[in-house]
């Protein structure tokens, strides 16, 4: 695997180590920086901070994981994996990508741990099973749980790549036999930035290393530990097929008139309205391609308890609700009216009140009718005045 | 069905003839618009309907989602309610339409501060805003009964429920920030300060392009002034805004109650007259 | 006429435990349990009061209509006292006791009605009154006179010289109870005017919520006079349901002026009612949609009880009496109702009609204030004694 040595860009050796024009590696920083939330102004602080920080080492371990977050990466365009991983930063160790295999992989890592020890990077990929001592990842005779304790306390920074290592993924859906967890839960008492998502999109990635390059801090993070620039807002605000939603038009069956025509996929079960991420923003495979605008509903992959949790189809608990695209009328009519049961009980009471005083007024009636001016009723005598 | 300015006053008339006497010497005038008051100037010419303002009323008072469809899809209020205190709705007749903006109007002789038996609602000196506090509140809802545009609404679904309107966010301008609608609306068809600077600003308007709004700046004279004034393409009344007197009805009920018990002269008249009476006759009652 | 005669009073003969107290006891849990509800629940649970109708049944019914009927003794008084018609003094206390109740359970169901109950203490601490508030106004003037009329019932409970087995002495306290009770009559002759006329008054400030067929700066007037004409319908009702329940004795003669008096109240009120339209020139809209015909059947209302009551037969019979109190109550009630509730209109349309709880909660206060009714005059000397003092010392 490459050492660690400076970037240079064409390098005076005359040999371009890859054909990235300065041009073209600008552009890419102003990518990032875009990712990052920031201004297009600070492409040229990370390209600086590319250029003379050096490239920063990176130790990519591999748990229970079905290795779509590498595979996710190595379909990056802006650049190419090679250009990554031999120009912008300098992976040291990864199983599916290492030059050498076996003993060599291992004594690759383990140089790296002694050399650049609290300089590396590590990127855990899958989660950690725990149940039987960890028997289920076995890597060189060891545990997984056990290589990760062993690599992390010498990492500089942490970052869970993919659901799996983010919050369980996969692996750790009921009735989770292995006993999957979190890297975040196996490291607890130290920073495990989490970049979830099955598989996640390779420029969150990306941004968040260079953003660490360049700032030696992390990203902001949110409750979840996962970077705001990122995972800051809902599937369902950057959603292309929102118009759709305000309006209430939705596709109800998947091929019916309403998916033909490219309408809201809530009733299918989309998770977007759940979901953080910003798939709809940054698209997948480089065609501008997301789930939703392939028209399938995002299932949620980013958001422990609804990606491989909630049912499919299950419509999702919107997270934060705004107004439809149509309006209450000046003159709205609102209340409750008349029901059978008040009409009944109402008629109850009022008409046993007529009933009561039309028998009474007829007891009167005749009392009177008696005898003229006044009369006693049962007995009593009737008082006049004299 | 609406009592117009004439109608007013001849009742005012009427009941001034049958109170007779001194009656109206107690008159109390309506009250003025104090210098440094704050409001917003809703253009409804502007106006596109995007709601940003309902979403942003929503997030800086904290107020919950409202509910009117089947499947609970939207935050969908048909009009101001307790968790609600500014709505977009909108009027539409033949092939025009007009969007129009409710919430409080924050009166200039608010209705609602002259009927809270408690001072729970108070109008602040200087910016003029109605300000309601919820821990003096008795729940009696004489506000709701009295104010003119219907802006106070109650907290039906709680079992101790409170009064919620729309307080021109005083918790942001004390901190030197615009109201929350204002600052959202991005065609700046709500804008907000000075109620004099905003009077001048509707005028200026109205001048400027006179076909394209109906002649009026709504709020300047109606029900005693608002500081919440409105433009609009079409009449007012088909908007909902209500056809007002010039005078407050709180400057008729206070004249009326102060008619009557200004100083506590009548009830102190009526009560020797009655005491002096009843003393007479109950003695008269022992001797015979 | 005799002139001065002390009337003397006695419980009710027979056993407090009969079917009609054991209908109102039943009832009066029902109303009970609905009324946990309530307080449990909230408003918005129990009633079908909203935005648009924030005041609904308990106000009109219970408050407006209530302590109507209770401003019997009220209208009494301004007979016998201040107009100093001794004939009707026999009337007084069952007449009050309707009162104290009526208004008792008018200021309860104001408590339910209450969204913040746990605040009311305010009304009584300066630094929260507000005194341009009509409201302030009815609270406080309602209170005294309940006040007032339980005070005015104390002479009643001490005739009774044993109470629950404990002998009392009342001496000093009746000694000054009669000293000062001209201030007590004095203050029950006024309180009632007051707030009776600001229940009108409160509804100025609504203005045009209120269809200009009611609304109207002659607000005080009106609701002091339909106060006085529900009050009188009261008195001769209660006469003759406690009459005909305990054959104690028919009043006639002094029931029937009592309906005239009525009549020439009422038909004052019409004319100014009527005056008030004309000056404004409404009457093409009083005959328009369904707030004309409320307006014409309230009025109808009015007119019936004058029609009987002007001929002197129907006037001296006890049937068409009481029909014409009853009359006299439906219009005053109607045009109660009218106003807080059929005519008020937030502008926006708003539907409201009571819902079940709503209902049951009015009927089972009727049914409690029936109980306490029924319970107070076995107990105490309330309802008139068979006989005049001076006829029955001559027996
Ligand atoms: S529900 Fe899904 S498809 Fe519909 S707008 Fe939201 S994210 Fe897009
Ligand atoms: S609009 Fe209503 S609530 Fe607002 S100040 Fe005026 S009277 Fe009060
Ligand atoms: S409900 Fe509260 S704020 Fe409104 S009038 Fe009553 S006490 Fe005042
Ligand atoms: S001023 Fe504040 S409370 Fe009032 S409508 Fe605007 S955002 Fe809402």
């Amino acid at each position: 695997m490459a050492t660690a040595k400076k970037f240079s860009y064409n390098s005076g050796s005359g040999k371009p180590l890859a054909d990235l024009s300065r041009r073209q590696f600008i552009k890419f920083c102003g990518c990032v920086a875009a990712a990052l939330g920031m201004p297009a102004s600070m492409a040229p602080k990370i390209a600086r901070a590319i250029e003379q920080g050096g490239r920063l080492p990176v130790v990519w371990l591999s748990f229970q994981g079905c290795t779509g977050c590498t595979e996710s990466l190595l379909r990056s365009t802006h650049p190419t994996l090679e250009k990554l991983i031999f120009e912008i930063i300098s992976l040291e160790y990864h199983e599916t990508l290492n030059a050498g295999a076996g003993i060599q992989a291992e004594a690759a890592l383990k140089e790296t741990l002694n050399r650049d020890a609290g300089r590396f990077v590590l990127v855990a990929e899958g989660a950690i099973p725990l149940a039987d001592k960890g028997v289920y990842v076995r890597i060189n005779e060891q545990a997984g749980v056990d290589l990760l304790n062993e690599v992390a306390p010498k990492a500089l920074a942490v970052i869970a790549i993919g659901s799996c290592a983010s919050w369980g993924g996969i692996p750790s859906a009921g009735p989770n036999p292995t006993g999957a967890k979190s890297v975040g839960s196996i490291l607890e008492g130290r920073p495990v930035v989490n970049i979830p998502g099955c598989p996640p999109n390779p420029y969150n990635f990306l941004s968040t290393v260079l953003y660490f390059a360049t700032f030696g801090k992390l990203p902001e993070l949110d409750a979840h530990n996962r970077p705001k620039f990122a995972y800051g807002r809902l599937i369902h605000e950057n959603c292309e097929r929102r118009p759709h939603f305000d309006a209430g038009r939705f596709a109800k069956a998947f091929g019916d008139d309403g998916h033909r025509k490219g309408f809201c996929l809530y009733k299918l079960g989309c998770k977007g309205p759940e979901t953080f991420a910003n798939c709809q923003v940054v698209k997948f495979g480089d065609v501008e391609a997301s789930p939703i605008s392939i028209g399938h509903p995002c299932f949620g992959c980013t958001e422990s308890g609804v990606g491989f949790e909630k049912p499919m189809f299950q419509r999702a608990d919107i997270q934060r609700f705004t107004p439809p695209a149509f309006y209450p009328h000046v003159f709205e009519p609102r209340g409750e009216g008349v029901t059978p049961l008040t009409a009944a009980l109402g008629g109850v009471a009022f008409g046993g009140a007529i009933g009561a005083g039309y028998a009474l007024t007829n007891r009167l009636f005749k009392a009177t009718d008696g005898k003229e001016g006044a009369d006693k009723p049962k007995g009593g005598g009737a008082h006049e005045d004299e | 069905m609406r009592m117009n300015r004439r109608g007013f006053l001849q009742t005012l008339a009427i009941g001034g003839g049958a109170l007779s006497a001194p009656s109206f010497a107690n008159a109390r005038q309506d009250k003025a618009l104090s210098p440094g008051a704050l409001g917003l100037l809703y253009d409804a010419t502007k106006c596109v309907g995007c709601q940003a303002c309902v979403i942003a009323c929503k997030e800086v008072n904290g107020m919950p989602p409202e509910f009117s469809d089947p499947d609970h899809l939207w935050d969908a209020p048909l009009g101001l309610s307790a968790s609600t205190r500014n709505v977009i709705a909108l009027y539409k007749e033949g092939g025009r339409h007009s969007f129009v903006r409710q919430s409080c109007m924050h009166c200039v002789d608010p209705a609602c501060v002259s009927a809270c038996p408690v001072k729970a609602l108070t109008k602040e000196p200087k910016t003029g805003v109605v300000h309601y506090d919820a821990g003096t509140c008795i729940g009696c809802r004489y506000c709701m009964v009295a104010c003119p545009f219907n802006v106070p609404k109650f907290e039906w679904g709680s079992a101790y429920g409170k009064i919620v309107k729309c307080q021109l966010c005083d918790h942001l301008l004390a901190k030197g920030e615009k109201p929350g609608c204002s600052s959202a609306c991005p065609t700046g068809a709500i804008q907000f300060g000075g109620v004099q600077k905003l009077l001048q600003e509707a005028h200026a308007r109205l001048k400027a392009a006179p076909g394209a709004y109906y002649p009026k700046v709504y709020g300047e004279k109606e029900g005693g002034g608002t500081q919440v004034i409105f433009l609009s393409a079409l009449p007012f009344e088909k908007l909902g805004l209500p056809d007002l007197p010039d005078v407050s009805s709180a400057t008729l009920s206070e004249t009326i109650m102060h008619t009557t018990y200004k100083g506590f002269g009548m009830p102190i008249f009526l009560f020797a007259l009655f005491a002096f009476i009843a003393r007479r006759n109950l003695q008269k009652g022992k001797e015979e | 006429m005799q002139k001065g005669a002390t009337y003397s009073y006695e419980p009710s003969p027979g056993p407090l435990w009969n079917k009609a107290f054991a209908a109102a006891l039943a009832i009066a849990s029902t109303g009970a349990l609905a009324i946990l509800l309530r307080l449990f629940f909230g408003l918005g649970f129990s009633t079908n009061l909203n935005d648009g109708h924030p005041w609904g049944l308990w106000i009109t019914w219970d408050v407006l209509v209530g302590t109507g009927l209770g401003c019997g003794g009220f209208g009494l008084a301004l007979l016998v006292y201040a107009l100093d018609k001794r004939e009707f003094s026999s009337l007084m206390r069952p007449a009050i006791l309707t009162g104290a109740l009526g208004y008792s359970f008018a200021g309860f169901s104001v408590i339910l009605d209450l969204g913040r109950y746990g605040n009311v203490y305010h009304l009584f601490m300066p630094s929260h009154w507000q005194f341009n508030s009509v409201l302030f106004e009815v609270a406080l003037c309602i209170m005294a006179y309940t006040l007032i009329l339980w005070i005015e019932l104390v002479p009643a409970m001490l005739e009774r010289k044993v109470i629950l087995g404990y002998r009392i002495r009342p001496n000093i306290l009746e000694r000054w109870l009669y000293r000062l009770l001209f201030v007590v009559l004095a203050l029950g002759m006024l309180l009632p005017i007051m707030h009776q006329s600001s229940l009108g008054s409160l509804l100025i400030i609504a203005g045009h919520k209120v269809h200009p067929l009611w609304q109207s700066i002659l607000f005080p007037a009106y609701f002091l006079i339909s106060a006085i004409l529900m009050g009188y319908g009261a008195v001769v009702i209660e006469c003759y349901l406690t009459s005909s329940l305990y054959g104690t004795p028919f009043e006639v003669r002094t029931l029937g002026r009592l309906s005239g008096i009525a009549a020439w109240l009422s038909l004052f009120y019409l004319f100014v009612r009527l005056e008030d339209l004309t000056f404004r020139g409404l009457w093409a809209e009083a005959l328009e949609g369904w707030p004309g015909m409320l307006f014409v059947v309230e009025n109808a209302l009015y007119v019936a009880p004058i029609w009987i009551v002007a001929n002197k037969e129907r006037r001296n019979n006890a049937g068409w009496q009481f029909v014409a109190a009853i009359l006299f109550i439906a219009a005053s009630a109607l045009y109660r109702f009218n106003t807080y509730w059929f005519a008020y209109n937030a502008h926006v349309p708003w539907r409201y009609f009571p819902s079940f709880l709503e209902i049951l909660v009015v009927i089972g206060l009727i049914g409690m204030e029936v109980v306490l009714y029924l319970a107070a005059i076995h107990f105490f000397p309330i309802l008139p004694a068979s006989r005049p003092v001076l006829a029955s010392s001559e027996k």
